[in-house]
């Protein structure tokens, strides 16, 4: 980190600009890197879940607006931005305005905890899971205000069903949270992962000691992000559009955003978690084995693993995919029942299996 | 009570195999058909835009009977302007088909004594203008020609 | 001067013909083509609008797939109120272009331009989902030709003369007179905002 604070001082002398500013900007640099990175993150996103989904039903999916529909995203976004904003007369229009920045502003703070390689993460601190499940709930409360604000009675209805939505799930992902707690014995994400190293390739990741988890988080997840099959706040049939009805334009398109990064941020997670993040599934890193350049290794070995880590991301986004393309929406009683009496008793078996297999092999 | 107990696992297989047959849908070729550049071919007796028949002489065989405007079901669908010429028969000064109301059943070609009217395949017919969907004696004209010339209809006699 | 102009035309017609989303609103047998354009053989999604949005607020595109009936026409109209501009309407068949076959009923608006203004009128009983895919490049060429200039003009253009009576729910006119009134029976009463 110190090397590059010193390249950037010494890049910003060559314009003849005083060390200060280097001083106040550096700071502010990861951040900006981290939110365009996300952001293109989700316009490859969007564009992937219209391709895969149309794959899944044999269509072709957009591929009239450039290469292979590669722009159809950026177009979305553009007629989003330009699209006549509407506040509803009755709205609160303060709150009305703060909920898609509410629902947004979480999803960027929590982009930064993910631990992208061994050396490179832009928050680390040593209860950075226990803070991510926080910050991570926040944009519910944006969804909540959304749906008061907009004096519309689907709104209202979208958004306290994504609130107990929420709640209900939330508890099962945590205690599924604390069996990996206890498995690595640190809240530190980089450590989490760090932990899943062992000697064969592979044989160390969590999710062999605790599959039953990883479905469970797998499933919370999904009931998380408001997606198919949950998604019951946004149920077009019945709720004309939830939470985000009576949003246009920009608005929406931080509505959109949101769910589509936050979608990203969670199954990066759970590849930290359960698919052990930024290691290499051969147990070795290639560039370390065929590049024999000795630097030029150590920097390329930070980016595979930031490409491992997105290999790990994008496979678990194809399988919520998959099961968006493959399930109908649940019935409102059924989700609450599923997560009370099947996922949190689940869960509570998860932890004390992992803690017997943490007392009696694991630790010898 | 053995079956309710194994109820949960049978649903678990249904789940991971509904999983699986959407999944083997990836590999398969998509059935889409690229539309403006290739369509489908149509059916013999497809329905599409009206056309006047026009015989080798570059006359209209339509008498103005009135029997389209009869069979019609649509309201006022089919207007017909009636003329004498000088041998004394009948023929169409005007005669219009507003596809605004017209909903192609094909009963004017169906009931047609002289075979003078027919449906070419034409189904693009979105326009910008509502005027410019009520057809007209020389659009029906043209129509017939065209289809012609596109081979899409027989050419009568 | 021009060339900033034409750029900047160049890229917002880009971006909003290339995307337009349309709204959910199939009155009836249309709606199973439209249903069938967005299916896997005729694909819609290849323009990059198969996403149907439900609720107005979202839409660019009010494909209105089937007849519009009196009781219904205040439906449609604050439906098309509430759409974000730029908008555009899409008639598709032959009802809600002149009424089609319904056009001597009682009950049925003989064509949705008595209510509010139409891009693109698409006959035919029902179209075929290829002519809707038709008619949805014919808009997309219409949306490319428009400036930024014309703005002004294009709202404008685009402003319904009637309006919905807050308290009864029916069709207006801006002179404040109730032009459709419906009976505890559900008979037509006299004075139509349009006539039939």
């Amino acid at each position: 980190m110190e090397y590059l604070y010193f390249l950037y001082i010494d890049f910003l002398h060559k314009y003849n600009l005083p060390e200060f500013i280097g001083m106040a900007t550096f700071p502010l640099l990861p951040f900006c890197m981290v939110a365009a990175a996300l952001i293109l993150v989700v316009l490859f996103l969007v564009l992937m879940e219209r391709k895969v989904l149309a794959f899944f039903t044999q269509r072709k999916g957009p591929n009239r607006v450039g290469p292979w529909g590669l722009f159809q995203t950026i177009a979305d976004a553009i007629k989003l931005l330009c699209k006549e904003n509407i506040t509803p007369t009755g709205a609160e229009k303060f709150m009305f305005n703060l909920a898609p920045l509410l629902a947004f502003v979480p999803v960027m703070v929590v982009w930064g905890l993910i631990p992208f390689s061994s050396e490179f993460d832009f928050m680390s601190y040593s209860v950075s899971a226990l803070l991510f499940m926080t910050i991570a709930s926040i944009p519910t409360l944006g969804i909540l205000l959304a749906g008061y604000a907009s004096n519309n009675k689907y709104s209202l209805i979208g958004s306290f069903r994504s609130v107990a939505q929420a709640i209900s799930y939330e508890l099962p992902l945590v205690f599924v949270l604390v069996s990996i707690v206890v498995l690595a014995s640190s809240l530190n994400l980089r450590q989490i992962v760090l932990a899943q190293i062992s000697v064969y390739p592979f044989c160390g990741w969590f999710i062999f000691p605790a599959f039953l988890g990883f479905l469970i988080f797998f499933i919370c997840a999904t009931a998380e992000l408001n997606r198919c099959p949950f998604d019951l706040p946004e149920a077009e049939s019945e709720l004309v559009s939830g939470y985000n009805t009576e949003y246009s334009g920009m608005k929406f398109a931080f509505f959109f955003l949101a769910e589509y990064a936050m979608m990203f941020i969670m199954c990066a997670f759970m590849a930290t978690l359960f698919l052990g993040g930024f290691l290499s599934p051969f147990g070795f890193y290639l560039s370390e084995r065929f590049i024999h350049n000795d630097l030029l290794a150590q920097v390329l070995v930070y980016f595979e693993q930031v490409f491992w880590l997105f290999l790990k991301t994008f496979f678990l986004i194809f399988c919520m995919m998959l099961v968006r393309a493959t399930l109908p929406r649940l019935k409102s009683n059924q989700l609450m029942g599923f997560a009370w009496k099947v996922l949190l008793p689940l869960s509570f078996l998860n932890l004390f299996f992992i803690c017997c297999y943490k007392y009696f092999i694991y630790a010898k | 009570m053995m079956k309710k107990s194994l109820k949960p696992f049978r649903d678990i297989i249904a789940l991971a195999l509904g999983h699986l047959t959407v999944f083997k849908h990836v590999f398969k070729r998509p059935v889409t058909l690229e539309y403006p550049e290739k369509k489908l071919p149509l059916n013999d007796n497809f329905r599409g835009e009206h056309a006047l028949v026009v015989d080798n002489e570059g006359k209209l065989l339509c008498t103005a009977c009135g029997t389209c405007q009869r069979v019609c079901p649509s309201f006022e669908t089919i207007e017909i302007e009636k003329e004498k010429n000088e041998s004394g028969k009948f023929y169409p000064k005007n005669y219009t088909i507003d596809l605004n109301k017209c909903i192609f059943c094909g009963n004017c070609v169906q009931y047609c004594p002289f075979g003078a009217i027919i449906m070419t395949k034409e189904y693009e017919l979105a326009d910008e203008k509502k005027s410019a969907l009520k057809l007209d004696i020389n659009t029906l004209k043209k129509n017939y020609s065209d289809s012609i010339i596109k081979k899409t209809v027989k050419s009568k006699r | 001067m021009n060339v900033i102009i034409s750029s900047i035309d160049f890229i917002y017609n880009w971006a909003r013909s290339n995307s337009v989303w349309p709204l959910t609103f199939a009155t009836s047998c249309c709606g199973i083509e439209m249903m069938q354009t967005s299916a896997a053989n005729f694909d819609i999604a290849r323009f990059g609008s198969e996403v149907f949005r439900a609720t107005p607020r979202q839409a660019d595109v009010l494909i209105c797939a089937g007849t519009i009936t009196h009781k219904m026409a205040p439906a449609l109209l604050k439906l098309y109120q509430q759409m974000p501009e730029p908008k555009y309407v899409i008639a598709m068949g032959a009802c809600t272009c002149g009424g089609g076959m319904f056009t001597d009923s009682y009950a049925v608006v003989n064509g949705i331009d008595k209510i509010i203004p139409v891009d693109i009128y698409l006959p035919m009983c029902p179209p075929k989902p290829e002519a809707l895919l038709d008619s949805l490049i014919k808009l997309q060429k219409k949306i490319r030709k428009e400036t930024i200039l014309d703005r002004p003009k294009y709202i404008a253009s685009h402003v319904s003369d009637l309006k919905i009576d807050e308290d009864s729910e029916f069709l207006i006119k801006d002179s404040g007179i109730i032009l459709q009134q419906w009976g505890v029976s559900g008979n037509l009463q006299e004075g139509l905002a349009y006539e039939f």
